[in-house]
């Protein structure tokens, strides 16, 4: 056995070598933890620019977030299948109403079948225009943590709360105050 | 005395995290100055961590006990239903408890290293200690700062919310100590390992200390798999024992890397090749169980097992990355010294087979690796998630698993050096004969058909006659050269080379599991059926013919407190004959209102018939039944029974020193002369 | 010419009967077992309760999921176009299995392409340590070594009696 092996120039550049390259690796699987670590935080989002987004609705319709600039939008995320969300169903419906006209409100059924979603919204007398999130790309691109959740997005453009979980009456109508310009805000 | 203990758990934490560190810097201070009081107060400092931490355990056990509802850990995991069993056990039922439970059970391995005679290796003690008490500061740090278990709440509550349904069984209770046993186990071969790349040694001394705890872990490692296999055929109610979960994955991945490394280690104890790899396999080990802890603790992945998401995430990312970078680092700089100089007679040597098995086994591991991973990275870098399941697993890692099926049967017949052609062609006769026949007398005689299973069957029956003809001739050896009738022959013959008989025995454990996964991976039959009262349904499966069972009625049937069992009445009859009744059942956990589908089977030899209770009308007229036949199940759980006994005999200590070839100990002398 | 009238006649008649079949067979209102969606959940993806499939999952999602499968066999689909409808609906993620198109093709190719590195450096290790001594200079063992090892070890056992 041979021990006398002292570095040469040339084992020791194909050693930095490997080195450089393990440590890319490395760096390249951190960066994927670390992404992964911090992506799902939908209230991050909370005063940043809402993601764009097309729905279509179960009526066929179009709704495209640029599309509806200068309209303040509530968003809300459902699904059929979730117990939460029919705490807030009809306290939704009956907002939409009061404040028709004046902002906007959007389903986005989240992992639903079609069947299942129209019952629910016949159920819960939902008359605002929802339609299912096609690839969930709308769910992934607002990063939500679950269903129910909603967003409140002003007439800018600008998401300026970010609901997990089903609301409340007071704070849905305040929100709603300061998404129209009436509340202080 | 209620007040005090949460005070005193957590004091026990903080002073357990300062005498880490102290024992860091002393010993490596000792190790430099070689000074051996410093040495010897880092070794005490370590000791105490050990018992610190003991005494942290201690109260948290106290605190589950006593049902100290006020501690937060403790409201989350127990409550007034449970039994003294699972209130103990419930110290890792959960994330903060159970790193604690990690940490402890480390220190217990540093404490074994630390009251162990050091021998040879004792110039490494240091930096082992050194390693080890630093990644114990981080786990410790981790129920220090972000995860501390003794958290207290500022009210207190009535009862607490109880454990995870899931884990009200045996087998979740001991389980994951078994597996964080043989995860944590492995901090002992990597310290050896980081300890002696920094002191600048080759590698050989270490090679039998690191062996031998490599095995302990993976003994460990093994049977907490298996038990997790169990756990989930008697309890999740889907027919199967393996799921391909990223949990299960990130406990078999470091397990099909420590495998090869057993293999391999063998050819440097008898060649002196393959320092560099086998250093980089125990270093990539221990690296992967840190890495698979990180990936199901952290919330990056989703699972069936994973712990809610929590603040460990950054620290540990933090932790992996310095971990990782610097044993790369010092692998990498180290890399002449661990030169070792490979030589081959001949491509038909046991050498070339065991490389033939470490590349298959980190095949294997790398593709469970990439597929557990895939979700993830191909979402981060792609922006679309991409779902790796069981299907992906089975047909890409199924293949390779034959091949180590069959090389486990080459290998024995592959001497060191050198065989002739002839002379291995000698040798594979009779095995060759056994496969063949099999081969052609399954599809003849049975109901197997598919390719895939009679090809797997083949090298099954051709490496179960390998080993069965080692011993053999080993025994007949010894009738012939001492008189000693059959049992004595087979006892002193496994007795006397205890490695390499208790390992043909792991072997033939591996190849009676692998009947077992077989079995159900080919031939598993499935059906779902609503019946009304009296109704019948059927399932027949050519290993079994049919069962018939008669839906007869549900009842409600005593269970645990809590929670409400409503069991299903099936009366079973096969082929015609009635066999007997089973009542799968569903239990319903009150509180979190989670139900759990317990399976019940009928056992017909090595297959069961397994069957689920899946929903039933409120009125009770009719009811929905899952039914699956798992063909030669059975030999799965017998072949794992079969591997630990094997492990065992491989590994226990022996009395006098292990029985050495002359090579290595002429090795050991030149290297202990100066 | 005329030998071929009948054959050809028969084979008119067959396709007018097959035609006025395939219909009837369509429509007739069969309703899919459980066993049959079970065999096309099998294949996705439980969508709440990560890690498990469709066909296991008890949660009210999964259940609405297999009665889509259901309404959507009843309609007809083959598996593959149940298992499209999903991706189209749901994305790729629903899928247990990736895709070997698209970036799904490097679930598959990687581990691949690693164990074919695996195998290279083998080979170029077996290579590179190849001792070419003449066969029987380097015949340290006529006999099988483990018969050896065995004699070695009689040995010993004669030395302590």
């Amino acid at each position: 056995m041979s021990e006398t092996t002292t570095a040469t120039p040339a084992k020791s550049s194909k050693k930095m070598l490997w080195l450089v390259l393990g440590i890319a690796l490395l760096l390249v699987l951190f960066f994927v933890f670390a992404w992964g670590l911090q992506k799902r935080e939908s209230t991050q989002l909370q005063g940043a620019p809402a993601p764009s987004f097309t729905l279509t609705s179960f009526e066929g319709e179009e709704y495209t977030l640029e599309g509806l600039r200068g309209t303040p939008l509530v968003i809300n995320f459902w699904a059929s299948w979730c117990v939460e969300c029919y705490k807030e169903a009809a306290l939704l419906e009956q907002a939409y109403k009061d404040y028709q006209g004046k902002v906007l409100f959007l389903g986005i059924d989240y992992l639903d079948t079609e069947k299942d979603a129209l019952a629910y919204m016949e159920k819960y007398g939902i008359t605002y225009p929802s339609g299912p999130d096609i690839e969930s790309r709308i769910a992934r691109d607002y990063r939500i943590t679950g269903v129910p959740e909603t967003f409140f997005i002003n007439t800018e453009g600008q998401i300026i709360h970010v609901q997990i979980g089903p609301i409340e009456r007071p704070q849905l109508y305040q929100l709603l105050e300061r998404l129209t310009g009436g509340g202080a805000s | 005395m209620d007040g005090f203990m949460p005070a005193i758990g957590y004091t026990a934490q903080v002073l357990a995290l300062i005498l880490a560190v102290y024992a860091i810097v002393f010993a490596v201070m000792g190790a430099r100055k070689n000074r051996q009081d410093l040495i010897l107060s880092a070794k005490n400092a370590s000791l105490g961590v050990t018992a610190l931490l003991t005494v942290a355990v201690v109260a948290m056990e106290y605190l589950l006990i006593t049902r100290h509802y006020q501690t937060e850990y403790v409201s989350q995991v127990t409550n007034s239903d449970a039994t003294l069993f699972f209130r103990m056990a419930a110290l890792w039922g959960s994330q903060k408890g159970s790193l604690l439970f990690f940490g402890w059970l480390m220190s217990i391995f540093t404490g074994a290293i630390l009251l162990n005679k050091w021998g040879a290796v004792k110039t490494l003690i240091p930096y082992v200690m050194a390693v080890m008490n630093l990644v114990l500061v981080f786990f410790i740090g981790l129920v220090v700062t972000v995860a501390n278990p003794f958290q207290q709440l500022s009210f207190f509550p009535v009862d607490g919310q109880g454990l995870n349904p899931l884990l009200y069984h045996w087998g979740m209770v001991i389980h994951p100590p078994i597996l964080y046993i043989g995860f944590v186990a492995f901090i002992v071969p990597y310290s050896f390992a980081m300890a002696a790349l920094i002191t600048g040694q080759r590698g050989d001394l270490l090679m039998r200390t690191t062996r031998r705890w490599t095995l302990v872990a993976w003994l460990f490692l093994s049977a907490g798999l298996l038990l997790g296999g169990r756990w989930a055929y008697d309890v999740l109610g889907w027919g199967g024992y393996w799921g391909w979960d990223p949990v299960e994955n990130a406990a078999f991945i470091p397990w099909l890397v420590a495998t090869p490394f057993l293999h391999s280690v063998i050819i440097q104890e008898n060649r002196g090749m393959m320092k560099r790899w086998n250093v980089g396999l125990i270093i990539l080990t221990f690296a992967l169980v840190v890495e698979g802890t990180f990936l199901t603790r952290s919330g990056v992945i989703g699972s069936v097992h994973t712990f809610s998401q929590s603040a460990i995430g950054p620290l540990f990312l933090g932790f992996i990355a310095i971990m990782f970078i610097a044993s790369l680092v010092l692998f990498v700089n180290r890399w002449e010294l661990l030169e070792s100089e490979g030589e081959l007679d001949s491509m038909f040597s046991r050498e070339s087979a065991f490389l033939l098995n470490n590349l298959l086994f980190i095949s294997i591991a790398f593709t469970v690796w990439w597929g557990t991973h895939f979700p993830i990275i191909s979402e981060a870098l792609t922006g679309t998630k991409i779902v790796v399941g069981p299907p992906f697993f089975k047909k890409a890692v199924g293949p390779l698993f034959a091949a180590v099926v069959l090389l486990m049967g080459v290998t024995p017949l592959m001497p060191w050096r050198k065989i002739t052609s002839r002379k291995l062609l000698r040798q594979l006769i009779v095995p060759s004969i056994v496969a063949v026949v099999v081969a052609i007398a399954l599809p003849l005689l049975t109901a197997i058909h598919f390719k895939g299973a009679i090809m797997t069957l083949a090298f099954i029956a051709f490496s179960a006659a390998v080993m069965l003809m080692e011993y053999w001739r080993g025994v007949s050896a010894r009738r012939r050269a001492h008189g000693e009738n059959l049992f004595t022959a087979l006892v002193h013959l496994v007795r006397r080379n205890r490695r390499r008989y208790g390992g043909y025995l792991i072997h033939i454990g591996v190849l009676l599991a692998a009947l077992g996964i077989v079995g159900m991976e080919f031939y598993q039959v499935e059906t779902q059926q609503n019946v009304a009262l009296g109704e019948s349904f059927s399932i027949s499966s050519p290993f079994t013919g049919t069962f018939e069972m008669t839906f007869r009625g549900l009842q409600q049937a005593p269970g645990k407190p809590g929670v409400e069992n409503t069991e299903g009445l099936l009366d079973v009859s096969r082929n015609g004959e009635f066999v007997g009744t089973i009542k799968p059942y569903r239990e319903l956990f009150l509180r979190q209102q989670q139900p759990m589908t317990i399976p019940d089977v009928y056992r017909a030899g090595m297959t069961e018939l397994y069957v689920i209770i899946a929903g039933w009308e409120p009125d009770g007229q009719s009811a929905t039944f899952k039914a699956y036949i798992n063909p030669m199940i059975n030999w799965l759980w017998f072949g794992g029974i079969v591997f630990a006994i094997g492990t065992l005999v491989a590994a226990w200590p022996s009395a006098q020193p292990a029985r050495r070839t002359s090579r290595t100990r002429i090795k050991e002398k030149v290297a202990e002369t100066p | 010419m005329k030998k071929y009238v009948f054959p050809l006649m028969f084979i008119i008649v067959a396709a007018i009967f097959a035609l006025q079949a395939t219909p009837t067979v369509a429509q007739e209102p069969t309703e899919p077992t459980m066993d049959q969606v079970n065999t096309v959940a099998k294949n996705l993806n439980c969508p709440t309760c990560k890690g498990l499939n469709l066909e296991d999952c008890r949660t009210q999602t999964c259940n609405q999921w297999r009665d889509q499968i259901k309404d959507l066999l009843a309609q007809g689909y083959t598996e593959q176009e149940v298992l499209d409808w999903f991706v189209a609906r749901f994305g790729v993620e629903v899928l247990q299995e990736p895709p070997p198109k698209g970036n799904g093709l490097f679930a598959w190719l990687l581990p691949l392409f690693g164990f074919a590195v695996g195998v290279g450096w083998l080979v170029f290790l077996l290579r590179k340590w190849s001792v070419h001594k003449t066969p029987e200079s380097s015949a340290i063992d006529p006999e099988d070594n483990i018969d050896v090892e065995y004699l070695e070890k009689i040995e010993q056992d004669l030395k302590e009696f």
